[in-house]
Parts: C-alpha cells; structure tokens; sequence
C-alpha cells in the first residue's frame, strides 16, 4: 500500500503536502499536549513494533504480498493524532531507508495509513465497544487497513485521467479505477484480517498492563 | 472492348505500384546482436517482480517520451537496448496492485559488460549495484543493516523527547 515515486503527478502529490502540513502541524500540537514520562516509552515501543511490522512481507495467493501496517494499535492506545504522528515517522524511515513508499508520495500515504487509518479505526472502535470489546477492536483494525486500501487505490487510478503525455499515454501511474481497485482491494480483505489479530493482541496486552487508560 | 480491359488492367498497375504503404500490414523479422540493459526487480523477500509494466527514459532526453516499455520477464528482469549515445536512464516499473520502482541508472557507457563465459581468467558476472539500490548479494546484509538503523533512530528521537519531558517537569 505504500506508493512510490514517480507513480503520483504533482497535481496530486503538491496539494497532498498542502494539507499534511496543517495536519501534521495539528497532530503535533495534539503531541505537545500528552507529553508524559509513562507516554513516551510506550509510544516508541508501539512505532518500533509498527515499524517492524510494515517490513515484513507475508507472502498472499495470486503472487503478491502484504504487511501489517499497524496504525490501529497506535490509534487504539494512543489516539488518532500520536498516531498519525508516529505512523508519519514510520513511513518517511521507511521510504528513505527501503524505498517502501515514495519521499514524494509520503503526504498520501501518510494521510491516507496515518490519518485516515487511524481516525476510521478510533470511531469503529467506538461505535461498537457498547456491543462487544473484542469484536470493535477486530473491525477497528480491518477498517484501518481496507479504508485506506480505497483511498490509495482511488489516488492511483485516477492518476491515468491527471496526467498524460502529448499521445494520450499515462504519465504517471498507469492502470486506471478499473484494474487498480481489485488489485489493491482483494489482497487487503486478507490483510485486514491479519491486522485484526495482531491488533487483538496487542489491545489484550495493553489492558492488562493498564495501559489503555494513556488513550 | 479490348480497348476498355487494357485501361482497367492500367489502372490497376497504377494502384498497385502506388500503394507502398500497404506493405506496413508486413512484418518482418531481422535478428542482430546487442548490447541489452537487464535491471532485475525483486520484492524485497527475493520473489521476482514478474510480468509487470516497466518504462525506460533517458533523464535528459526529450520530455515524457520514454526510450522503451515493456513487461518484466518471469525472473523480474527489465530487458531494453539503450541508445549508445543515451545519458543517464531512469527506470520505472508498476504493478497493478500499486507496488513498484523508480530508479536511475547509470549510462551504458559507465557499465562494464561481464566477461564472456569461458574467457581466461573470467569470473561469474555479479550483478552491478544501481544508484539507490543494491546488488542482490548484498541485500541481505544491508537490509538488515537498515533496518537496525531506522531503529536505533526511533529511540534516538524518543529519548530525546523523553529528556525534553524530564527537563520540562525538572523546572
């Protein structure tokens, strides 16, 4: 799900910075106000392990592969702002130290993991914590991973209708709506569901070490 | 009558002979020998790039018109014949599924071709690293390396933040 370069046209990639800026800018201020001795180590702990996680490719049928992305166990504990935060740090190691994820792509994918992930992941988790704990966690963490699916996928298929060269030829990215939505779409239906468990777990292990009253 | 099927014949010579772009409907083959660019493309758990679109520009030759397109080979390999004049090229390669590359690549003049199999003294060819990227006998270690790095950073940072936060309630 990460984006490279080259893939985005700067009409997309120039506005995506535009509006990361205010929020990265907001998220930080969101920072500024939980800063705590017992906050801090916690919240490095959890973007190390997000960190990680997006590094390790698990082989999907069909050829392809994914990754756990990990924003919702930021989200969950954290909130959607430290987790924006820590999710934007992770991704620009990751872009400029593997090339997972473009330096000019980063405002979209952090908008669209960070941001996006970790805000639709904090509201499914409380509009279904009343009916049963676990299971919000579950979905909170598949949305967070499938919303964000949608949102790169649309970014990328639009980007054949932003762009193209004098004889109509794609620019940038160059598989249109059409191709590129099952393509992302299908393998994060998997994916998700591996997030939902990584995110149990971690939830579980946090409660018992008291630590979700941080969130 | 005779008159009449001599003119028709006539025309029909005119046509014929007037149409050379018809021949374009022909395609022919002619086999020659050249030196290729060959950029092998792997996810970074080694399964090859495979059968996915790739495009070849020269960095700074006309705008937007790549040199070549294609599809990467079963082994992920992108195969193109660069002019030899060509400058510094810059590969991209995309799936459908959004994974992908851009690299640069040095110009084929600054890339030495490995030495033809039984020459005296030959050895087998390594892979030539690329700008931004690394040779596949190396990547295992230095992707290991990086990703110590990239850790040690995240804790650097936080405990940074963490002294912040212990001067801050200090005062």
């Amino acid at each position: 799900m990460h984006i490279p370069d080259g893939f985005l046209s700067p009409q997309t990639y120039l506005p995506a910075y535009a509006l990361a800026a205010g929020a990265w800018a907001w998220a930080a201020r969101g920072l500024r106000q939980r800063l705590d001795e017992q906050l801090v180590p916690r919240l490095a702990a959890l973007t190390a392990l997000a960190y990680g996680l997006g590094l390790v490719m698990v082989p999907l049928p069909g050829g392809t592969s994914g990754h756990a992305v990990g924003v919702a166990m930021l989200a969950l504990l954290f909130g959607p702002r430290l987790a924006f935060l820590a999710y934007s740090l992770v991704l620009a190691l990751q872009s400029l130290l593997f090339g997972a994820g473009g330096i000019t792509a980063l405002p979209v994918n952090a908008l669209a993991m960070g941001l996006a992930g970790a805000g639709v992941a904090v509201g499914a988790q409380r509009l279904l914590r009343g009916v049963n704990e676990t299971a919000a966690v579950a979905l909170a963490a598949w949305v967070s991973v499938f919303v964000p699916a949608i949102l790169v996928a649309l970014v990328l298929g639009v980007q054949p209708l932003l762009a193209q060269r004098e004889d109509g030829t794609p620019l940038f990215f160059p598989f249109g709506l059409s191709v590129v939505l099952p393509a992302v779409l299908l393998p994060h239906l998997v994916i998700g569901i591996g997030e939902a468990a990584l995110t149990v777990a971690v939830w579980r292990f946090a409660r018992r070490r008291r630590w979700l009253a941080a969130a | 009558m005779r008159r009449a099927r001599l003119a028709a014949l006539a025309v029909a010579a005119a046509i014929v002979c007037a149409a050379p772009p018809a021949a374009a409907h022909e395609v022919q083959a002619r086999v020659t020998t050249a030196t290729a660019t060959v950029v092998t493309l792997t996810y970074a758990d080694g399964q090859p790039f495979a059968f996915e679109a790739f495009e070849a520009f020269e960095v700074h030759g006309a705008a937007g018109a790549p040199l070549a397109v294609g599809r990467t080979d079963a082994q992920g390999r992108a195969v193109f014949v660069a002019p030899a004049a060509a400058g510094e090229l810059r590969l991209r390669a995309f799936s459908a599924d959004g994974h992908g590359i851009e690299r640069r690549l040095p110009a084929a003049t600054e890339v030495a071709p490995p030495p033809l199999p039984g020459a005296e003294g030959s050895a087998p060819p390594r892979p030539q690293a690329v700008p931004g990227g690394v040779a596949a006998a190396d990547a295992d270690a230095g992707r290991s390396s990086r990703f110590l790095f990239g850790f040690g950073v995240l804790l650097a940072l936080f405990g940074l933040i963490q002294l912040f936060v212990r001067r801050k309630k200090a005062k």
